[in-house]
């Protein structure tokens, strides 16, 4: 055994002033009496007990004594001759698994139980972080060996609304190799998967598997195609559960009330889905729920958007509109997407040079416009790339295949979003925005290369009237958390937070409400995550990481030291006070 | 607690206002008298009074003139007529000096100067001592209303004293001092470790009319401290360390009124009058009460 801190033993020197003190504070009070003899007479007749009165306060100051024995022991820091020095970084496992009940306390509250124990067993001698993993990997605290700031930054965690993704799992490997042999890294998990691609160096504490489960793992709410108000509802359910059960799943709009209600069969090793027709619904807010009394309430419930049914009016203004026209009707009769319009359109379409209205898909750019300049002469594209893949004006595109005949050496207004450019980086797509106007311009006539006739052209039509009319496909009903996504305009997340325009990541379960060009959108956060729903236990096994826990051995030199002062001063308060 | 006092501070017993309670005493006292200054206190013995008590066997050395010839001339027989002696009794107060009483000194001392003055004013006459381990005289006997400032004053500034209570010592010192009979009242607390016993038995043994007036304080009677004390014997000075609890506190009140059961039944046994009264009450009510029971009062 060590001691930190000898010099406190000197304290065990207080002994002799504490004797004396203790001396002077037992020393009985006087009282004078008139008949002595009278109390004499009493005391005679309880003569058996004296030996202990006499030897009382000899016990009492042995407990003090040993009190302060004890707490100077434990002032001095005892600790384990062969204790490991090494710092820790503790990493909680938030993700939405975690709330899963196993018992009456959930992951999170035993995954803190265990960090307690940990932090408590510091003892002063080394430090710990804190860290948080789930869709990334945040850290609570910095290193420290206070363990009242530990267990601040542990009672501050709370379970996330988003999984562990591979970006997580990179950078907790990249903790534990940065660590190397000062440190160790401990992952408190319920070992559920998502844990791919874990560093062995990271040692994994499991928690008690939880019971059964089941819960959503996909689902969607959209328009019935060549309908304005019916709507299709599709589902998937993943469970764990071992017999076969029954179930009810909900469909409720939020001012409508409930929509549909249907038995769900859950059977063993099987996920359920379906699809539901709805004949009348209404747009907003939507919620699926399925009623099944299991671990994790989570993933029992799904929030949904209904956008209105609205197609997007499309202006033809180019000279050569004829395959323009017959593109958006093409849209227009399989699901209403796009519609024809003279005037007050969404989005017009111009070839050659832009048009006065507020969004449009611009063709050919020729001459000078707000939106690029140059344009003296043709350039010859081999090879065409994507800038932004994901962007919803160019994802479906296989522009490496697209070829962009008549294409002239343009330049982009400063400030543009290039989508796509030629070999040599000559921008091809690009979305600009001047005198507050949107266009999204595509460099290559349209006329040439039997563009018409490519796949890529209603493609290119669709995706970039939806994205421009700010309708684009990125929404959808329903959105993982931890997915990217860009509503197209400022978003309110469920928690009333505004989230700023752009891109921006689905952290939380619940309604988000998007306002985009073409107006208000709801849509959903859900976890359709299946590893989080099934909780196989089939993720990181335990590492029997060796690691101290629970009360240091000061504390309970400092509890015995309490015990005894509270005993002596039970004994002693009695005595002096009856 | 009543702050201990070794004598009381001048002008208690001798101020006028005292002096005016025990007036009111007194009248009490002559009201139901209604005699002259001379020798009012009735005696149990026979001798040449007015009052006709009995009659009696005339034998050699009657004196002839009491001879009831009216007996003689019905009955044929010599008989003398017995009247009751009225005679100047000797009044003895032994007032309990001893530092268990200091605390109720005050009640004690005005007690026996109001007993004193009915006495003094009535012809009696009067003896005052100081009880403790010794009897120490504060009035030698002595007679007349003029006395009365000199027992005052004798009472108001005599000391506690004594290392113990000694009451048998005492009574065979009153014994010795004075052959003569008459009323003894004994003014104590009576706590004394030797016992009461002997000391009353002596006194009632001697012939006297005995009367004891215990005086007792509430914290005689019970004890409200607990816990680790050093008990100390105010008057030896003795100590004892002990621990109280309620058990001790139940144990010492039962002893106590135990100590005083015995007191009562000692005194009922030989005959002996017996007051108890607390220092917190009128002196002059606990005296009013003592003199009706006597049928001396109103």
């Amino acid at each position: 055994m060590n001691f930190t801190s000898p010099a406190f033993l000197w304290m065990l020197a207080a002994l002799a002033p504490l004797a004396a003190a203790y001396f002077l504070k037992v020393r009985p009070r006087r009282f004078p009496v008139n008949a002595l003899f009278l109390w004499e007479k009493i005391f005679q007749e309880k003569k058996a007990s004296s030996l202990f009165q006499r030897l009382r306060d000899l016990f009492s100051l042995l407990m003090m004594a040993l009190a302060l024995g004890a707490i100077a022991l434990a002032a001095a820091g005892p600790r384990p001759a062969k204790q490991d020095k090494r710092d820790l970084l503790v990493v909680i496992d938030t993700s939405p698994s975690m709330k899963a009940k196993s018992g009456n306390k959930d992951g999170i509250e035993a995954a803190k139980d265990r960090a307690r124990d940990i932090v408590r067993a510091l003892n002063g001698t080394r430090r710990a972080a804190l860290a948080t993993a789930s869709g990334e990997l945040d850290f609570l605290s910095h290193a420290s060996d206070s363990p009242k700031d530990l267990t601040d930054a542990i009672a501050r965690l709370s379970a996330s609304d988003t999984p562990v993704g591979p970006a997580t799992v990179a950078a907790l490997n990249s903790c534990a190799r940065g660590a190397g042999s000062a440190g160790r890294v401990l992952l408190i998990t319920d070992g559920n998967p998502g844990w791919d691609g874990l560093d062995p160096s990271v040692e994994v504490m499991r928690l008690t598997p939880a019971p059964p489960n089941a819960g959503f793992i996909a689902a969607d709410l959209d328009r019935k195609p060549g309908t304005t108000r019916g709507a299709v509802f599709f589902y998937r359910i993943a469970s764990s559960v071992t017999q076969e059960s029954s179930a009810e799943l909900e469909l409720r709009h939020e001012e409508m009330g409930l929509a549909r209600l249907v038995p769900v069969t859950l059977k063993p090793g099987e996920e359920t889905s379906d699809t539901l027709d709805i004949d009348d619904a209404a747009p907003g807010r939507w919620t699926a729920e399925l009623k099944f009394p299991d671990a994790l309430a989570t993933d029992n419930s799904v929030a949904l958007g209904l956008a209105e049914s609205k197609p997007v009016t499309v202006k033809i203004s180019a000279p050569e509109a004829y395959f323009f026209q017959r593109c958006v009707e093409a849209f227009s009769l399989t699901g209403g997407l796009l519609a024809l319009a003279e005037k007050d359109a969404d989005v017009t379409i111009a070839q050659g040079s832009p048009s006065p209205d507020a969004r449009q898909i611009v063709f050919a750019p020729a001459g000078e416009s707000p939106f690029w300049s140059g344009g003296a002469g043709e350039i010859e594209v081999l090879a065409a790339e994507s800038r932004i893949p994901d962007h919803p004006a160019v994802k479906h595109l296989a522009l490496e295949a697209m070829r962009f005949e008549g294409a002239r050496d343009v330049t982009p207004v400063a400030g543009a979003l290039v989508l796509a450019v030629s070999e040599s980086g000559k921008p091809l797509i690009w979305k600009a925005r001047a005198e507050g106007r949107d266009a999204l311009v595509v460099n290559l006539d349209p006329a040439k290369g039997d563009f018409f006739f490519s796949p890529a052209f209603p493609a290119l039509v669709h995706g970039a009237a939806l994205d421009l009319s700010g309708r684009g496909p990125a929404l959808r009903s329903a959105h993982p958390t931890g997915s990217r996504l860009n509503a197209g305009g400022a978003v309110t997340g469920p928690d009333g937070n505004k989230l700023a325009a752009g891109d921006f990541t689905v952290a939380k379960i619940g309604h988000y409400l998007a306002e985009t060009p073409a107006g208000s959108r709801w849509f959903g956060g859900a976890l359709f995550e299946r590893s989080e729903t099934v909780l196989d236990g089939s993720g990181p096994v335990d590492s029997g990481a060796a690691v101290e826990r629970g009360h240091p051995f000061a504390f309970w030199l400092l509890i015995v030291a309490i015990a005894l002062l509270a005993a002596e001063f039970f004994l002693y308060h009695r005595r002096k006070a009856g | 607690m009543p702050e201990p006092l070794e004598s009381l501070p001048p002008g208690e017993l001798t101020g006028a206002g005292f002096i005016r309670r025990l007036e009111t005493l007194f009248l009490l006292v002559r009201r139901v008298l209604g005699g002259s200054m001379q020798a009012d206190r009735k005696s149990t013995r026979k001798g040449t009074g007015i009052t006709f008590a009995d009659y009696a066997e005339y034998r050699m050395g009657d004196d002839y003139r009491a001879i009831d010839w009216r007996v003689y001339a019905r009955f044929d027989e010599l008989v003398i007529k017995l009247f009751e002696l009225e005679e100047d009794a000797t009044v003895y107060l032994l007032l309990d000096l001893s530092r268990s009483m200091q605390t109720k000194t005050a009640m004690a001392r005005k007690l026996a100067a109001a007993l004193g003055y009915i006495g003094l004013n009535c012809q009696d006459r009067v003896a005052c001592y100081g009880m403790a381990d010794e009897l120490r005289p504060l009035l030698e006997v002595t007679r007349g209303r003029g006395k009365v400032l000199t027992l005052l004053r004798s009472l108001e500034s005599a000391p506690c004293f004594g290392k113990d209570t000694d009451f048998s010592t005492c009574v065979r010192t009153l014994e010795a001092r004075h052959r003569k009979k008459g009323l003894v009242v004994v003014i104590s607390d009576f706590f004394y470790p030797a016992g009461f016993e002997e000391g009353l038995k002596r006194l009632s043994g001697l012939g006297h009319d005995v009367h004891a007036i215990q005086v007792l304080s509430e914290e005689d009677l019970k004890c409200e401290r607990k816990g680790d004390l050093e008990l100390e014997c105010v008057e030896s000075g003795k100590r004892r360390k002990v621990t109280v609890t309620s058990r001790e506190l139940d144990a010492y009140a039962a002893a106590v009124a135990e100590w005083n059961e015995k007191l009562r039944v000692e005194c009922a046994r030989r005959g002996i009058g017996f007051t108890r009264t607390l220092d917190t009450e009128a002196f002059d009510e606990v005296i009013r009460a003592i003199l009706q029971r006597g049928g001396l009062a109103a």
